[in-house]
C-alpha cells in the first residue's frame, strides 16, 4: 500500500513540474532546459529555511516562492528578453549548470555534496503529515491546485497575450504590449509551481543533494511535456503518468532490475524520437514545438 | 605554471578536434547536435569490444569507421526526415537529445557504468626542464595537430570543403547552384563523426571513458563554437585552446567542480555581450 502512495506522491510532483513548465514552453513557447534549477533552488531555500531558521513550512514555502521569483525568473527574463531560439535554450542549459556548480561548491551554505539530511515533514495548525498517506493528501492539495489553477488560466485574457508572445512577438508589440513583461509573468508563474514541487519533494524524501537537480532531470521534465504535449492540461499529466507508471509496467514483463533504469530510459527516449519525427505535437498537445 | 598551460594547450588541441566535428554539422545542417557526445562514446566502446578480438591497429580502424557509419545511420533515421518536413531547429535539438539519451543508455547496458581504462601499461613520462608530458600526452599531440591541419585543409582546399562553405554560408543559393544537399549532409555528418570519435580515443588512452562524460564534452564543445563564432573555423580552434586553458587554471586554482561552471559562466557573457562570437564582426546570428 505504502509503495503505491510513493507512486502517485511521486507521480503529483511530476505533474506539479511539467505543468509548470508546460506554462512557460507550451504557452508562451519559451524551450528551457533550466527547470531542475527552479526546482532545485526552491527545495534548497525551503530546507535552508526550515532546518537552519526554523521556519514552519508554509512560511519557508512563501519566502521560497519570493526568493526565487526575485533570482531565476529575472535572470531568466533578462536572458529572453536578449536572445531568441536556439541560442536561449542553450543559455537556459548554461544556467542549469551554473546552479549546479553553485550548489556542489558552495559547502558553508548548502553542504555540497553531502545534501542535507533530516528535514522535518510539513506541520500546519498542529496537522502533521508524517505517514505517507497524510503526505498523499498534502501532494494531492496542491497538485489539484495546480491543476485548477491552471485550467482556469488558459482561459483568461493573459493567457491569450502569452500566446501571442509566442506565436508573434512583433505583432504584440504593434498592439502597444511589452513582450519581455508577459514572459516575466510566464516564467515568474513556472518557477512559483516549480518551488511548490520542490518543497514537496524535499520534505517527502528528507533528504536533498546537488545531484538531484542536474540537467538530467531538466531534460526529463521537457521530456516528459513534450512526449504528452504541450499547450494543455491532459499532456503534460500524460506525459507525467506515461514516465512514472513506465517502469512498474517494466517491473510486470520480469525485466531484471539491474536493466530496467536503462530500459526505461531506453523506451523513452524512442517514444520521444518517434513523437518528434510523427507527431510533433505529442500525443495530446495543441502546439507544435518552436522556439 | 607552464606546466597548467601546456598540459591546458594539450587538452584545447582534442577539445578542438570534437568542436571542429560539431562544428561543420552546426554551420552546414543549423542542428545542435547533442548526439555527437553519444557518437564520442559509442567510437571508444566499440574499440573497447573489438580490442580483445582484433588487436590494436584493426581495433582503431573499425571502431572510427563505425563512428563514421553511425553519424550517417543518425542523419539518415532521423534528421533527414526532419529536414525533408522543414522542421525547425529546436525539434532537431530535441530528437537529438532523444538520440544521445539511447545511445549513452545502450552503451551502459552492455558495459556498466564505471569508468573503463582502454591502457593501463605504465610509461615513462618525458621531461624537459621543468615541464613533465607524459606518454598519452605526447600521441595527443603527434595526431592531434596532423588532424587538425588535415581538417583544415580538406575544409579551405578542396572542392567538397569549398560545397560545404557554400552550404554553410546559404543553403538556398547553393542548391540553386546544383550543390547536392543532402550528399554534403551526409559528408558532414560523418566527418564530424570521424572527427568526435578520433578525439575520444585519443583521450581515452590517457585518462579512460565515462559513459556519462559524452554530454560534458558535446556541451564544451558547442560552448567553444558559440564563443568562437559559428562561421569560423579559427574562431573555433582559437577558442578551444582559450577554454582548454582557462578550464586547466580553474581546476588548479579552485577545483574541478567549478569547471562546467566557469565554462558556462563564460558562454552566458559571451552571447550576452557578442552573440556573433569572440571572432566574428558581421550581424548578429538571431537577425540573420
Amino acid at each position: 500500500m505504502n509503495y503505491i502512495i510513493h507512486i502517485l506522491i511521486i507521480l503529483q510532483i511530476y505533474i506539479i513540474l511539467a505543468l509548470s513548465l508546460n506554462l512557460k514552453t507550451g504557452y508562451t513557447g519559451l524551450l528551457s532546459l533550466c527547470q531542475a534549477a527552479f526546482y532545485g533552488t526552491g527545495a534548497y531555500i525551503t530546507t535552508l529555511l526550515m532546518v537552519d531558521k526554523g521556519l514552519s513550512f508554509f512560511a519557508a514555502l512563501f519566502l521560497a516562492i519570493l526568493i526565487n521569483i526575485f533570482l531565476n525568473a529575472a535572470l531568466t527574463t533578462w536572458l529572453a528578453g536578449r536572445l531568441r531560439n536556439l541560442y536561449f535554450t542553450l543559455a537556459t542549459i548554461a544556467l542549469q549548470i551554473v546552479f549546479f556548480g553553485v550548489v556542489y561548491n558552495w559547502q558553508t551554505l548548502t553542504r555540497g555534496p553531502f545534501g542535507i539530511p533530516g528535514i522535518p515533514k510539513p506541520e500546519f495548525e498542529g496537522l502533521a503529515f508524517n505517514t505517507p498517506l497524510q503526505f498523499f493528501f498534502l501532494t494531492l492539495f496542491f497538485s489539484s491546485v495546480t491543476i485548477v489553477f491552471f485550467y482556469w488560466f488558459a482561459k483568461t485574457p493573459l493567457c491569450k497575450l502569452l500566446e501571442c508572445t509566442r506565436d508573434d512577438e512583433v505583432w504584440l508589440t504593434v498592439l502597444g504590449k511589452r513582450p519581455a513583461y508577459y514572459k516575466f509573468v510566464s516564467i515568474s508563474i513556472t518557477v512559483f509551481f516549480a518551488t511548490v514541487a520542490g518543497a514537496l519533494y524535499a520534505t517527502y524524501i528528507s533528504y536533498i543533494d546537488p545531484t538531484s537537480f542536474t540537467l538530467d532531470e531538466s531534460i526529463l521534465v521537457l521530456t516528459i511535456i513534450l512526449v504528452g504535449g504541450t499547450g494543455n492540461i491532459i499532456g503534460p499529466v500524460t506525459g507525467a503518468l506515461i514516465y512514472v507508471l513506465l517502469p512498474e509496467v517494466l517491473r510486470f514483463v520480469n525485466m531484471p532490475d539491474s536493466i530496467a533504469a536503462n530500459a526505461r530510459m531506453i523506451i523513452y527516449a524512442l517514444i520521444l524520437v518517434l513523437i518528434v519525427r510523427f507527431k510533433p505535437n505529442g500525443l495530446f498537445g495543441k502546439f507544435e514545438i518552436r522556439g | 605554471m607552464i606546466q597548467i598551460f601546456i598540459n591546458g594547450l594539450i587538452n584545447g588541441l582534442l577539445l578542438a578536434i570534437v568542436a571542429l566535428g560539431f562544428h561543420i554539422i552546426f554551420s552546414a545542417t543549423k542542428i545542435f547536435h547533442i548526439a555527437h557526445g553519444g557518437i564520442y562514446i559509442a567510437g571508444v566502446y566499440f574499440y573497447l569490444w573489438s580490442y580483445p578480438l582484433l588487436g590494436l591497429a584493426p581495433a582503431i580502424f573499425l571502431s572510427l569507421i563505425f563512428a563514421f557509419l553511425l553519424g550517417l545511420l543518425i542523419e539518415w533515421s532521423v534528421y533527414k526526415p526532419l529536414f525533408k518536413k522543414s522542421s525547425n531547429e529546436n525539434i532537431a535539438l530535441i530528437s537529438s537529445l532523444g538520440v544521445y539519451i539511447i545511445i549513452i543508455n545502450i552503451v551502459v547496458l552492455l558495459f556498466g557504468n564505471e569508468t573503463k581504462i582502454l591502457d593501463n601499461t605504465i610509461r615513462e613520462s618525458l621531461q624537459l626542464g621543468e615541464i613533465i608530458i607524459t606518454r598519452p600526452q605526447l600521441w595527443q599531440l603527434f595526431y592531434a595537430l596532423p588532424l587538425i591541419a588535415l581538417f583544415f585543409i580538406f575544409i579551405k582546399v578542396t572542392g567538397y570543403g569549398l560545397k560545404i562553405r557554400a552550404i554553410s554560408d546559404n543553403p538556398v543559393l547553393a542548391r540553386v547552384m546544383g550543390i547536392k544537399a543532402q550528399k554534403i549532409r551526409y559528408l558532414v555528418f560523418g566527418l564530424g563523426s570521424l572527427m568526435a570519435a578520433s578525439a575520444a580515443l585519443l583521450k581515452g588512452f590517457d585518462i579512460g571513458i565515462d559513459p556519462y562524460s559524452g554530454m560534458a564534452i558535446t556541451l564544451s564543445a558547442a560552448v567553444v563554437v558559440i564563443v568562437g563564432g559559428t562561421s569560423s573555423i579559427n574562431g573555433t580552434i582559437i577558442a578551444s585552446l582559450l577554454l582548454a586553458i582557462i578550464q586547466n587554471f580553474t581546476e588548479f586554482f579552485l577545483s574541478a567542480q567549478w569547471k562546467d561552471t566557469v565554462t558556462f559562466a563564460i558562454l552566458i557573457f559571451v552571447l550576452l555581450w557578442r552573440t556573433e562570437g569572440i571572432l566574428q564582426f558581421n550581424v548578429r546570428v538571431d537577425e540573420k
